[in-house]
């Protein structure tokens, strides 16, 4: 059974860009643009991994992460944010919020899987069954 | 008694001047300060602004470049179907300058970053010998592919420095990919001296060099020589300048010797640790 991943962004050609390259490593994808429904789909999909914008309207990544972290069926959920800011402030706030891990945008391919890999317990040099 | 009276109500008038006189002057200085907080909100409503700015123009461009980078990407790697080699030739290149203008992106950032001041150091105690040995392990597969040696010149075997680890690696990575560019043949030496009053390092190559006219021009910004067109990665231009301004803001110093045709040395100096106190003992630095 391939693993689930809710990938949530405001900007619609980066989650279809995204949700493409994770469905050609065998995951199932489910997408939200903004962060209430964000919150909705992580309840109703109960994904294996979020990856997170960090900045979105409607509830921005950071908020969205707090809400999910006090939900029962989120709470223990791995999150990954992913950001346009890439600073050094930003990694280490996040961090220490209790994110999983950080990925700055443009990313390079090879090291979002590598940190989705990490985040989903599998092993990196294998590929996801399907 | 009339003249000390009069000398006594002279000296009465005098007082009145100079109260007058004073509070004239207290009056000025109370309109100057108010000017004075009035520059400095604009000043800081501009920085404010400049942050927003850079911020701002750093997350535009970051996301199409996301989206251009990943569709690329995937056609290239037949994710979305079959490609024909001259397709995937094309698409390479695309790849190749998209990469290139992330690379400007942020380098533009930090430029403004360390010229509004804003670069922050994380200083700690850092082993420069084995900082550049990992930058030699970095690049050495690189410098094969070029038939190119890298070598390391260590004499001691640390070299303790009180800086920013992240940054003194950005310095040794723009001095070493520029070394590459520029190296047709021969080697790569990077050394690293514990010497008393600091830590100096150097890179060191034997490549095209660089004239007495562009040498006080090397740390510009904007500003390559003997770019010579081609394959392979092109630089910003904004390297050199980025990695003066970490080396200055470290308190070092960074500086260039080279001859046409033949090498180029890049030395820079970075304060040292000192064990007792947790501080660096440059005397370079203020106090």
């Amino acid at each position: 059974m391939p693993k689930k991943i809710l990938v949530v962004d405001d900007e619609l050609n980066v989650l279809k860009v995204i949700a493409s390259r994770l469905k050609a490593n065998n995951y199932d994808v489910v997408t939200a643009s903004d962060g209430i429904y964000a919150v909705k789909k992580a309840i109703e999909e109960k994904p294996d991994l979020i990856i997170l914008d960090i900045k979105m309207p409607a509830g921005g990544g950071v908020s969205v992460f707090e809400n999910l972290k006090l939900l029962d069926g989120t709470m223990t959920t791995p999150i990954i944010f992913i950001t346009a800011y890439p600073t050094e402030e930003i990694k280490r706030k996040v961090l220490e919020m209790g994110a999983e891990d950080f990925v700055a945008k443009p990313f390079n391919p090879d090291e979002l899987l590598a940190k989705v890999k990490k985040a989903l317990g599998e092993n990196i040099e294998e590929k996801p069954s399907s | 008694m009339e003249e000390k009276d009069k000398t006594k109500e002279e000296l009465l008038e005098e007082l009145e001047i100079q109260k007058w006189g004073l509070t004239k002057t207290n009056e000025a200085i109370k309109v100057l300060y108010k000017e004075l907080e009035k520059k400095n909100k604009e000043l800081k409503k501009l920085d404010d602004l400049k942050s927003e700015f850079i911020n701002t123009i750093s997350h535009e461009l970051r996301t199409p470049l996301t989206t251009i980078r990943e569709v690329v990407s995937q056609v290239l790697e037949g994710i979305l179907g079959q490609t024909t080699p001259e397709q995937r030739e094309f698409l390479s290149i695309c790849l190749q300058d998209v990469d290139r203008l992330k690379r400007i992106i942020d380098n533009l950032l930090d430029i403004s970053k360390l010229e509004a001041g804003k670069a922050e150091l994380k200083r700690e105690e850092v082993d420069i010998v084995n900082l550049a040995k990992g930058v030699i392990a970095t690049f050495s597969p690189k410098a094969k592919s070029m038939n190119l040696e890298i070598r390391g010149d260590f004499p001691s075997e640390k070299a303790i420095a009180y800086a920013d680890k992240d940054s003194v690696i950005q310095v040794f990575t723009n001095l070493l990919g520029n070394a590459l560019k520029f190296c047709d043949k021969g080697y790569i030496q990077i050394s690293v001296m514990d010497k008393p009053e600091h830590i100096e390092c150097c890179v060191y190559d034997t490549g095209r060099g660089i004239s007495e006219d562009d040498l006080p021009k090397v740390f510009s910004k904007f500003q390559q020589f003997n770019r010579v067109e081609g394959p392979g990665e092109k630089g910003t231009g904004l390297g050199l300048s980025i990695s003066k301004s970490i080396i200055e803001l470290h308190n070092g110093k960074i500086w260039v010797e080279s001859k046409l045709k033949e090498w180029t040395k890049f030395t820079f100096t970075l304060p040292k640790y000192n064990p007792k106190s947790g501080t660096l003992t440059s005397p370079e630095l203020p106090g």
